[in-house]
């Protein structure tokens, strides 16, 4: 039996790093290697594949090289280095167990080899076990989980599942030769690479790719039209759909080898399927001298993986090394008043941040870069009620007040203490804040992002669940008023349901029978009843706010029918446990009834069937998800285009409003001017980040536009044009000043495009100048609820 | 049919304030007229009550002009709380916009105080008239308020008659819609005889953005291509031609009438379009011509003390 002094098992580019650094200061090694090839999963992406070198601000580090560049030349450097720095390399040894510790290690290979360490590298990463579909026609013929070649298939009809990397090139690489579909589970292309993205959306606006977003697999059957032999279904927010097609790829990822890996000793944190082992910060694993790193260590790029496999060598031979990121994190630690190092303000995070208790060391790392630290003086506003913000707070030290100003009950005070997290209700409804944050005495709190929450959501389940569950709380604290004991909270979380709905989805029809009370976390409803044969809108629910309380107090059916009037996520709460509380509670009954004696008393008012047809136009255009809309009464509006021309004024020449353009329904005319919408489509995906919405509301394009056109194409209103920067002008003739005559605008040269958009003369003290120059005063801003007050 | 309809107009802002105004102000000056004013005096208001009614008139005549300049120049005044984002006192300050003095404000004021001045000036004059610069001032004034009278009305009424007219349409939608009636003229017409193919596609030449202002001010089109080719195709239906195929006609007839009724509604368009704004081609000049007028007769008062 050899003895190593270090054994490495895997050699994609963390081992190859990790064995390169032994093979250079002279350490006795080996790299064990499952399969016949370096870096075996490069090896199996596809034929020249493009391989990206992210996060871009990250130094590497140690004797293998690595930049972004096609997967032929990355294979064919790393070749030509391990072979120049003579790693022990042992292809076709494929480990099936460990046993021992530090210093006595006896690796058995599957071929019955043992082989004897001091130190064990585990590099091994996720693809052994790549996730499946998980619904019915999973494991169907033409349904396969990677592709090799892309050439391989012509004149298909590809359905790619899975907008990560590996899903966004699959469906590059066919798209020539294939008509292909992509389908994104999420609203947004969160998941991928900025530089994928871009050349994700050339191919969509080249008509080559079809996208399908916030899109559930429901089932792939079997079509017996010889033309396709699949048939897949696919939930999507605003329809159900079945496409026929030739083959189905889903890329969703891979688990980690859970089995195998417990089966070393290694201990994992939860039962999540995506849980990696909780690791030290020299990587080190609850077995000792057994270090993991790379995918299996929550890290699946490559930069980062190679970075490990260096570091961990370095503090194997006592050898004094600091991660690469290290200098980074410490800058965001010392803008704090007290000065932690980054590993104690990393152990600070993980003991006071319950939310984020399931990522390991690395990910919270990564989260914290992304991240802003801060230690604001006491009696400082963090936002304010009825703010628009959306990232996400935890105290990390200290405490936080949250000032709840009631309409007619002065202003509640919630004291939130270390391992409390808030703004989750902003993150996610996309509507103000529902209370004022101010920080308490030696607070020390850190700001996520938004966008940074959004990926940590989509892809990590324990977060998302954690942040569910307190949010649920929440909502129903601040729903039903109530003074509740933790139990009852607690009971009545669980017997509740999470459910989402695509727009013009039913939550329950008139006469339905009763199943409980719903709260809007995110989205809005309109409420109808059927009034001589035709469904008539008698009201509207946004975020924030709950509704089937009526059948639930009265006993009765429905008395309405409620539908999603844009994507919507609502909680439902069981009717029996509502209803036991209700009799418990007296503060809770008093707040349900007297929104019960608000809704009948709006019901019994409203006789418009008219303007039924007007809610749907009005949703139809996006009232259901904007905040703040601008309306031009028709039978008021002298076509004068003074709203077009103060527009130009305040923004350099140019309008950013187009009247006559948009649509018309009797007297309401929505013109192509940007809706603000709560979740804006336009943010989606803007590689630099550039579209913010202030804390009043306003979403605005920053200088740090590049003018990409992202933001236009996923736009569902046309409310974004590209303009170059050069000065526009308008009416510069004195007669056209003087008549108010409409001139051409100035040349728009193709050179340097930005985006812009309404924002709504952010920073102005009249406020929008459209609305401030109609002369009759036709045009209006309003937000959805001023708009549906206005038509009851 | 919407409460946003029942908002209060330019004429019932914040409950008819410059209604009040305007008439507050022509109850004390005829007050003041008929305290003060000597009828034995032929003075050309040249008294101290002529004075005071005088000034009251010219600065009512500027406050009025300024609407024009504050229509054209875009106010741009930054609110003090913006830049600090977390500073906001009130973010739903931004939608108490009813509060401020707005454009309309402007407009209602401009309508009640400007028809307020023809009393007040005319009991500055203190019914002195002559051949004189005072009363071609006088007289531009009056050319100013009966434009703006009529401005007024077109105001008031053709927005409504627009939207009804356009019925969830737009201009543009009806020139395409006319673009494509014109391609399917066309094609039926080329199997027809020259005479009638000729007459279609003159029907088809039709230029609407041609017609002369008095089509525009009426919405009435005398030698309309396409009513020719209306009657056009009546004499073939009276005649009972053998060269036509009167089933194919019919088509075309069905066409014709439907172009018709779309060009009747454009022309309505344009038509309420040019009355709501061609009054402003003689408001505006009466406006400038009553400034320089104004000026003269101020300096002359001055000059003549």
């Amino acid at each position: 039996m050899s003895e190593f002094q270090i054994a490495i098992i895997g050699a994609g580019p963390g081992g190859l790093a990790a064995a390169a650094r032994a093979a250079k200061l002279g350490v006795s090694h080996v790299l064990l290697e499952a399969s016949g090839n370096l870096a075996n999963t490069i090896y199996n992406f596809q034929k020249r594949k493009y391989v990206m070198a992210e996060p871009a601000r990250l130094p590497l580090r140690g004797e293998i090289s690595f930049a972004a560049a096609s997967r032929e030349q990355i294979l064919q450097a790393w070749q030509h280095e391990v072979t120049a720095l003579g790693v022990n390399l042992k292809l076709h040894a494929a480990v099936s167990g460990i046993q021992g510790e530090r210093g006595n290690f006896a690796i058995s290979l599957a071929t019955g080899e043992l082989i004897a360490a001091q130190q064990v590298i585990l590099a091994i990463g996720l693809q052994g076990n790549v996730r499946k579909l998980g619904v019915a026609g999973e494991t169907l013929s033409g349904v396969q989980y990677q592709l090799a070649d892309p050439d391989e298939y012509v004149e298909e009809t590809i359905v790619v599942v899975g907008a990560g990397d590996a899903g966004v090139e699959n469906a590059l690489a066919l798209a020539n030769k294939n008509k292909v579909f992509i389908i994104n589970r999420n609203e947004e292309f969160s998941s991928c690479k900025a530089a994928n993205l871009a050349l994700l959306e050339t191919a969509i606006k080249a008509g080559k790719v079809a996208v399908r977003t916030g899109a559930r697999t429901e089932k792939i059957e079997i079509n017996t039209d010889a033309k396709f032999p699949l048939n897949y279904f696919v939930n999507t927010p605003h329809n159900k759909e079945i496409i026929p097609c030739h083959r189905v790829i889903a890329r969703l990822g891979a688990l980690p080898p859970r089995k195998l890996v417990e089966s070393f000793g290694v201990r994992f944190p939860n039962a999540e399927p995506t849980a990696v082992p909780q690791l030290s910060e020299h990587y080190e694993s609850n077995v000792a001298g057994l270090y993991i790193i790379g995918a299996l260590a929550g890290c699946p790029l490559i930069k980062q993986a190679m970075n490990q496999g260096y570091e961990v060598v370095e503090h194997i031979l006592g050898h004094e090394v600091t991660p690469a990121d290290e200098v980074l994190l410490q800058e965001k630690f010392t803008r704090i008043s007290v000065h932690l190092t980054v590993a104690e303000g990393i152990s600070l995070l993980r003991r006071n941040h319950p939310l984020l208790n399931s990522l390991t060391t690395l990910q919270l790392r990564e989260v914290v870069l992304e991240s802003t630290i801060t230690s604001p003086e006491p009696e400082t506003v963090l936002f304010h009620q009825l703010d628009f913000s959306s990232s996400l707070y935890s105290i990390l030290q200290g405490e936080v007040e949250i000032h709840i100003a009631m309409p007619d009950a002065g202003t509640k005070v919630i004291k939130l203490f270390a391992g409390d997290f808030f703004g989750e209700i902003g993150l996610l409804s996309g509507r103000r804040r529902s209370g004022t944050a101010i920080a308490g005495k030696d607070c020390i709190l850190i700001e996520t992002p938004r966008s940074a929450m959004l990926k940590l959501l989509t892809t990590n389940e324990s977060v998302q669940r954690s942040l569910d569950e307190v949010s649920l709380k929440r909502i129903i604290r601040s729903n039903l008023g109530g003074e509740f004991t933790e139990q009852e909270l607690d009971d009545l979380v669980h017997g509740s349901v999470l459910k989402r709905y695509n727009e013009g989805d039913l939550f329950f029809k008139e006469k339905d029978a009763v199943d409980g009370l719903y709260m809007i976390r995110r989205g809005s409803v309109t409420v109808s009843r059927e009034i001589e044969g035709k469904e008539t809108v008698l009201g509207y629910v946004a975020a924030g706010n709950y509704f089937g309380e009526m059948a639930l107090l009265s006993n009765q059916p429905r008395s309405a029918t409620v539908r999603a009037a844009t994507y919507t996520e609502a909680v439902l709460l069981h009717a029996d446990q509502v209803k036991l509380l209700l009799s418990r509670n007296a503060a809770m009954r008093r707040n349900v009834d007297s929104t019960h004696l608000k809704n009948l008393q709006s019901n019994a008012n409203n006789k418009f069937a008219e303007s039924s047809e007007m809610v749907r136009f009005l949703v139809d255009q996006g009232i259901g998800e904007g905040t703040d809309v601008l309306l031009i009464d028709y039978d008021r509006c002298l076509r004068c285009d003074n709203c077009e021309y103060a527009c130009a004024q305040v923004h350099d020449g140019v309008s950013l409003l187009h009247r006559r353009a948009g649509v018309t329904f009797h007297n309401i005319h929505i013109p192509t001017s940007c809706r603000h919408c709560e979740h804006p489509h336009c943010m989606k995906d803007c590689p630099p980040d550039a579209i913010r919405r202030s804390s009043s509301g306003e979403v605005y394009i920053a200088e740090s536009c590049i003018g990409c056109g992202n933001c236009q194409r996923n736009c569902p209103y046309g409310v974004i044009t590209m303009l170059s920067p050069a000065k526009q002008h308008v009416r510069t003739n004195f007669w056209a000043v003087i008549f108010g005559e409409k001139q051409h605008v100035g040349e728009n040269r193709d050179e340097h495009k930005k985006a812009s958009k309404c924002d709504m003369c952010k920073g102005l003290a009249d406020g929008p100048a459209c609305v401030h120059s109609c002369p009759s005063g036709a045009a209006m801003r309003l937000s959805p609820e001023e708009v549906m007050e206005a038509l009851s | 049919m919407l409460a946003i309809s029942q908002r209060p107009t330019i004429l019932g802002l914040r409950q008819f304030l410059y209604l009040k105004v305007g008439t507050g102000l022509v109850v004390l000056s005829a007050l003041a007229y008929i305290l003060y004013h000597k009828h034995d005096i032929k003075s050309f208001g040249g008294t101290w009550l002529g004075y005071v009614l005088g000034i009251i008139g010219a600065l009512i005549i500027l406050l009025l002009l300024w609407y024009g300049v504050r229509k054209r120049v875009i106010p741009r005044q930054v609110s003090p709380d913006s830049g600090a984002e977390n500073s906001a006192p009130s973010p739903r300050k931004r939608f108490k916009r009813s509060a401020k003095f707005a454009l309309q404000d402007w407009l209602s004021s401009h309508v009640y105080l400007g028809l307020a001045l023809p009393i007040i000036v005319t009991l500055h004059s203190g019914f002195q008239f002559g051949i004189n610069l005072s009363t071609l001032t006088y007289l531009l004034m009056l050319g100013v308020i009966v434009s703006g009278l009529y401005g007024l009305y077109v105001s008031m009424n053709y927005p409504g008659l627009l939207t009804q007219n356009s019925d969830n349409s737009n201009l543009a939608a009806l020139f395409s819609e006319l673009e494509e009636l014109d391609e399917v003229i066309r094609q039926r017409a080329v199997d027809l005889p020259e005479e009638s193919r000729i007459i279609l596609n003159k029907s088809c030449e039709l230029a609407l953005q041609n017609e002369g202002l008095k089509t525009r001010l009426t919405g009435i089109a005398v030698n309309c291509p396409n009513a020719a080719a209306i009657r056009h195709i009546h004499k073939i239906y009276n005649k009972n031609n053998e060269l036509y195929n009167l089933e194919g006609i019919k088509e075309i007839y069905t066409t014709v009438l439907h172009k018709d009724k779309l060009l009747l509604r454009i022309r309505t368009e344009l038509m309420l379009m040019t009355r709501m704004r061609i009054w402003r081609y003689l408001h505006i000049p009466f406006s400038l011509a009553l400034l320089a007028a104004l000026l003269a007769h101020i300096f002359s008062v001055i000059y003549f003390w």
